[in-house]
């Protein structure tokens, strides 16, 4: 157990030095890293498709839960790439222990652990940005004394920084929640079996709390329209077509390529 | 002097950008990492130590556009080292007068247009081909390629562009007409977000065991909870914008219905 919580680990390190300090390739979206830990640890574990499947549900809710929370200038979000990775590799490593009628409940009680691991990452990243103080006057010391080989070694230094957070954050959120399950699983057992399944219903709904923020977030007066046009074609595809799946994919196309053609004309004629 | 290849290694070195990102000098570092082979090939050991003070000093931008001013800056030290003029004062103030407009496009393009757009997009295509999940890894990768697409463009193309041009190069953003480009992306996000909205609560995946526990979640009703469900958090975060608060109310929510539905089955099971 002690290599696969490694594993995960150094894995959320990796993605945590794409996300802030090199490369910004998105490999640390959570979507993105959080079905590659899932995919990893499944593969490990000889459930490489449900390892995947709920890689990709937790990264992108994680994604989508804090996407308008930005990284712009000093602003420090909750770290959604920690959040992910930490619900993941704990779920993950986690869930054969369980009997399948508390699978949700464990994977609730992940998310929660998940939320935590962001909210402290993004407080360890303004620590670690502190520290980056120190280390550019050290390199800024090496620059004036000519010392450049020195100059560089500072760069993986900051690196090594962010790396160490996500590293130890990871470690020790799954650690705790792997140590924890002998004692989650008399509680699960003690609880009643109305609160069991409404953490099914729960989950059903998480799609719903995504979709939530991000429409809240981007929906203006001026885009309504939109937005309804969105849903009455939704409707049209999802009851009407609902049995010819392909064509009300083309549909939907159709209207988008519709759509982006008279946003386009509409802002040229406004210049 | 400076060749393409010399172009390239800066453009792989502003990867590093943010690699000690701190709350003294913020990317001032990183500009400082990427340019270091360039002023190695231009001027002796003393004369880079003497530029620190230009190179080493506040700056802070969006980092896939910061290569336009990178760009800039190698044309003006490349001048510097030809004619053997003191450029330091228009480097200076190339610096502070294009940091601050070309992070607030990046920000607004990448951030708050591109990244949404990207995800929403994934998400739909997830949900509608849901019952194939093998495709989410060909959707995230597809997801990796438009977005790098653009990050590739700006952070490669900003330096030889700038190199090039010059100032006048930075025109090459009305040119491309980012505006525009955004407003499609927007309006293209919300119309997919309304097709998803109805796309879940008709498509609704519901566990058969819970079906199986009780009348309350089969189909139909399963649709009705999740449109009400929607309407009443979307109010909820209106008035009081924390996802973690929707994450709650849906749980106090999922426990009443699963509660509503044990007692409901009870009651059945005596008549």
């Amino acid at each position: 157990m002690l290599g696969r919580l490694l594993l995960s680990a150094l894995l959320s390190g990796i993605f945590e030095i794409d996300e802030t300090g090199a490369f910004q390739l998105m490999f640390s979206r959570s979507m993105i890293s959080g079905s590659i830990i899932g995919f990893t640890l499944g593969y490990i574990i000889g459930e490489t498709q449900l390892g995947l499947q709920y890689g990709f549900i937790i990264g992108l809710f994680f994604d989508l839960i804090w996407i308008f929370r930005l990284p712009i200038g000093a602003n420090v979000p909750p770290d959604y790439q920690v959040a992910s990775s930490a619900t993941a590799g704990s779920f993950i490593l986690g869930f054969q222990y369980f009997r399948p009628e508390f699978f949700f409940i464990y994977f609730f009680i992940c998310l929660v652990f998940g939320f935590l691991a962001g909210y402290v990452g993004g407080w360890l990243d303004i620590t670690v940005r502190k520290n980056n103080i120190n280390l550019f006057h050290v390199a800024k010391y090496y620059w004036y004394k000519g010392n450049f080989t020195r100059f560089r070694i500072i760069n993986y230094l900051g690196l090594f920084g962010f790396f160490l957070k996500a590293f130890l954050i990871n470690l020790v959120i799954c650690s705790f929640i792997i140590i924890l399950r002998p004692v989650l699983n008399p509680v699960f057992e003690a609880l009643p079996g109305f609160v069991v399944n409404a953490f099914e219903i729960f989950i059903a709904f998480i799609p719903a709390i995504v979709f939530i923020v991000v429409i809240h977030n981007i929906l203006k007066e001026s885009s309504m329209k939109v937005l309804m046009f969105g849903m009455a074609i939704g409707i049209l595809v999802f009851t009407l077509l609902a049995e010819y799946k392909y064509l009300g994919f083309f549909l939907i196309v159709l209207s988008g390529l519709f759509l982006i053609l008279k946003k386009a004309k509409k802002v040229s004629r406004n210049r | 002097m400076i060749t393409r290849f010399d172009l390239i290694r800066t453009g792989f070195r502003t990867f590093y950008m943010q690699a000690l990102w701190n709350y003294e000098s913020l990317l001032g570092y990183g500009v400082a990492f990427a340019l270091l082979p360039i002023l190695e090939k231009l001027y002796s050991k003393e004369d880079i130590v003497a530029k620190g003070r230009e190179y080493l000093s506040y700056f802070n931008s969006q980092p896939y556009v910061t290569s336009f001013i990178i760009g800039l800056l190698i044309r003006f030290e490349e001048e510097t080292a030809e004619k053997q003029i003191n450029n330091s004062l228009k480097i200076s103030s190339v610096k502070t007068n294009y940091m601050g407009p070309l992070a607030a496009l990046g920000d607004s393009f990448f951030w708050w247009n591109l990244k949404p757009a990207g995800l929403i997009i994934s998400l739909f295509f997830i949900l509608f081909f849901f019952e194939t999940l093998n495709w989410s890894i060909f959707i995230l990768v597809l997801f990796l390629l438009f977005f790098n697409f653009f990050h590739f463009f700006f952070r490669f193309g900003g330096i030889f562009y700038g190199y090039k041009f010059g100032e006048p190069g930075l025109k090459i953003f009305k040119v491309f007409d980012l505006n525009k480009f955004q407003k499609v992306m927007f309006e293209l996000t919300i119309f997919i977000s309304g097709i998803a909205v109805i796309m879940l609560i008709f498509n609704h995946p519901v566990s058969p065991q819970l079906e199986k526990i009780n009348v309350l979640f089969t189909l139909p009703m399963m649709k009705i909870f999740y449109a009400l469900v929607f309407v009443l958090s979307y109010f909820l975060y209106k008035v009081k914008n924390s996802p973690l608060l929707i994450v709650g109310f849906i749980l106090i929510l999922a426990i009443m219905i699963s509660y509503i539905a044990e007692k409901q089955n009870y009651i059945l099971r005596l008549i």
